[in-house]
């Protein structure tokens, strides 16, 4: 459905949005776009859907080429940006009216597949009024099958439950399911881990616009992290005792959170194949150390895991 | 399709402008301010008749009377006075000219009439406020045809020339003149229209931006060409909505009404929207905040309009001037308004028509041109 193919874009002012970036979506799949703030999941997404031309490479939608077909393309697209980027002054009614007529859904259709739509927001009695009296839950829903409208056969969401309540998102999430099942191919941004691994069949992670990480969520937690995480929360590391030190003493690899707030005592995550063996083992290592191990933990590893392994817990801005 | 898109563009702006009429506010305020300063300017300060002019008559002969009824009476053929003239004694006119009450006073000497009598020059003397060169040219220019008709043998109160030595007609290129206040009433008119099209139009498209409503439009198959048309025709509705707020209310206000064909007013008014609508946009793509686009736009349509012949007609400016006039589309705006306002003719406007159709086609590629750009955030 998508071939992205060694795309590259630098800004005005010399930001390097995309570097070298490639992957594909085959029809019917739910792609998760993951990236820290800055990644280019934005820029990405707009390449695909032809509001922003490529330095290089190109991107392929339906076997079209998006530069050169854009209208075509953009008949295929439905698109649910990042902003609720809705006209206040309408309702939304007459925010699917517009949308339909400039999407050209045909005239006879056009009444039935708005009110299915207004059905399936849960805005059948709220139509009439205004978007700008939505919560933003409303909005968001609104947003969606605003993308829906036009049947597009494939949808980009971009930050889909971003500041909402839980019961927006589940429906939103409930929508998305059942768009899958109707063989929609669907392209999602988010920040929200347990969003990923909930709905993406396969994950794509970008970091400083390079395709970093590609894959299930399993298969993505099984690689980059293991099958356990160990946390623990312990005390005696002389300032020369750093990450690498650590690691090699026990033999796995090791992260080092920051400082925690008691002084002296330090968080540390690990990952592990086999954690029935090796938690008692790392705390033994320890004590014969001379590190006292105040808290110990083992669970599975979740996306956050992963992403945090690949792209690092510093932070971006 | 492509009318489909049209009309649901248009239906749509104007759902908006009907829920949110802010974009009415500087159509209605910038027009009203600069009339309030010129009804100031032309009707207290300067021009018309509240200019009073002083007149002393010390020669009791029937010579200073003779010469004082030509200044006191007489017109220009325009019948265009610039000032209303009042006998005052000596002392009282100076007293009020050093008050600023009187703008000049003109003296008829003790005296004047013997030196006529004895074929001796013969002298009258006038004290003006030079603050203003036009009101000085003003004065002078009537106290010197008050002059040359008495000198001529006219005599008043009709100024029956045929006696006179040498005569004086007056040619005008134009059947009237409209007065200062006349002028201001019909420019502030189409101000009004001016700043709904152009400041009206930068603040929709710029609100657009700054809400990103405008994405779903850019992201969907239409073409740009057909935004840019949609937006510029979902203007005509809103700037007319100004224009029948405004047209009555100035009107009431000067006392003036248009004498030129209404069907050619209309389609002036049809051009300059046209015109200045696709401007707008392209401001408002480039400006895209709100606050940002309505100062940037309200500052075009008033430079533009000060500088267009919204003072004065542009025929009226230094060569220089008229030429930099000449390139503001507002100015050719102005032109096509003032002339079918005051005057049932379209003679010498070709020039205007083609400047609006120019920047008409110009800011409608330019637009869709930023428009295609800018998507790119």
């Amino acid at each position: 459905m998508i071939e992205i193919d060694h795309l590259s874009h630098v800004y005005k002012g010399g930001i390097k949005a995309l570097d070298d970036l490639s992957f594909s979506v085959e029809e019917g799949e739910i792609l998760g776009l993951l990236g820290p703030n800055g990644a280019g999941k934005s820029t990405c997404v707009k390449m695909i859907t032809g509001a922003i031309r490529p330095s290089c490479g190109s991107v392929r939608v339906s076997g079209y080429e998006v530069f050169r077909n854009l209208r075509k393309v953009r008949h295929i697209i439905g698109v649910m940006p990042q902003e609720t980027a809705l006209y206040q002054d309408l309702t939304a009614q007459e925010t699917l009216e517009y949308h339909a007529d400039i999407y050209g859904v045909p005239r006879e259709v056009r009444d039935d597949r708005i009110a299915e739509m207004l059905k399936l927001a849960g805005l059948s009695l709220r139509k009439d009024d205004l978007v700008k009296t939505y919560s933003g839950g409303m909005k968001r829903r609104l947003a969606l099958v605003r993308a829906l409208l036009h049947d597009s056969k494939l949808l980009i969401l971009d930050e889909m439950s971003l500041g909402i309540d839980v019961q927006s998102r589940n429906l939103i999430w409930q929508q998305v399911k059942m768009l899958k099942k109707e063989g929609k191919t669907i392209i999602f941004c988010t920040n929200y881990m347990d969003e990923a691994d909930e709905l993406a069949d396969r994950l794509v992670i970008i970091d400083r616009g390079r395709l970093v990480a590609e894959g299930s969520p399993q298969s993505l937690k099984k690689t980059h992290v293991g099958n356990f995480i160990i946390e623990l929360e312990f005390r005696g590391l002389t300032d020369e005792q750093d990450q690498s030190w650590i690691s090699e003493q026990i033999g796995l690899e090791v992260e080092l959170a920051s400082e925690n707030e008691d002084p002296g005592i330090q968080t540390a995550r690990i990952q592990s194949e086999d954690g029935y063996n090796d938690l008692p083992q790392v705390i033994r290592i320890l004590s014969n150390l001379g590190i006292t191990v105040r808290q110990a933990s083992m669970r599975s590893p979740s996306l956050g895991d992963v992403f945090l392994t690949i792209t690092g817990s510093k932070l971006r801005d | 399709m492509v009318l489909r898109q049209l009309a649901a563009i248009i239906r749509k702006d104007l759902r908006i402008a009907r829920r949110d009429p802010r974009f009415i506010a500087p159509s209605l305020i910038v027009p009203f301010i600069l009339l309030s300063v010129y009804l100031v300017l032309w009707s207290s300060v300067g021009g018309g008749e509240s200019f009073v002019c002083g007149l002393v008559v010390e020669d009791q002969t029937s010579f200073g009377e003779e010469m004082a009824k030509i200044i006191e009476t007489m017109k220009s053929s325009t019948n265009h006075t610039w000032f209303s003239v009042t006998r005052y004694g000596l002392d009282e006119a100076e007293q009020l000219f050093l008050q600023g009450d009187l703008i000049a006073y003109i003296i008829i000497p003790d005296g004047f009439g013997a030196n006529i009598s004895n074929n001796q020059d013969a002298t009258v003397l006038m004290r003006i406020n030079n603050a203003n060169d036009d009101i000085v040219k003003n004065y002078v220019h009537r106290i010197e045809a008050a002059v040359l008709l008495y000198n001529q043998g006219a005599r008043s109160p009709d100024f029956n020339q045929s006696e006179a030595k040498v005569s004086l007609e007056e040619y005008h290129t134009l059947d009237i003149t409209p007065g200062n206040v006349e002028y201001a009433g019909a420019v502030t008119i189409i101000l009004s229209l001016i700043t709904c099209s152009l400041a009206g139009q930068v603040m929709n498209t710029s609100s657009e931006f700054e809400s990103k409503a405008i994405e779903d439009t850019l992201n969907s198959p239409i073409s740009r060409w057909v935004l840019v048309v949609g937006l510029t025709l979902s203007a005509i509705p809103r700037s007319v909505l100004v224009l029948v707020i405004v047209f009555p209310i100035v009107s009431l206000i000067v006392g003036i009404s248009p004498v030129g064909n209404p069907i050619l007013l209309v389609l002036v008014v049809l051009l300059s929207v046209l015109a200045l609508t696709p401007l707008g946009h392209f401001i408002g793509v480039l400006t895209r905040e709100r606050e940002k686009a309505l100062l940037v736009s309200v500052l075009l349509a008033v430079i533009g309009f000060l500088a267009g012949g919204g003072l004065a007609p542009v025929s009226l400016l230094p060569l220089l001037f008229r030429v930099v006039a000449l390139l503001i589309p507002i100015s050719h705006v102005i032109i096509l308004w003032t002339r079918l306002f005051f005057y049932d003719t379209m003679s010498g406007l070709l020039l205007s028509i083609f400047a609006l159709l120019a920047t008409w086609v110009l800011f409608t590629l330019a637009a869709v041109y930023v428009t295609n750009k800018e998507v790119e955030g």
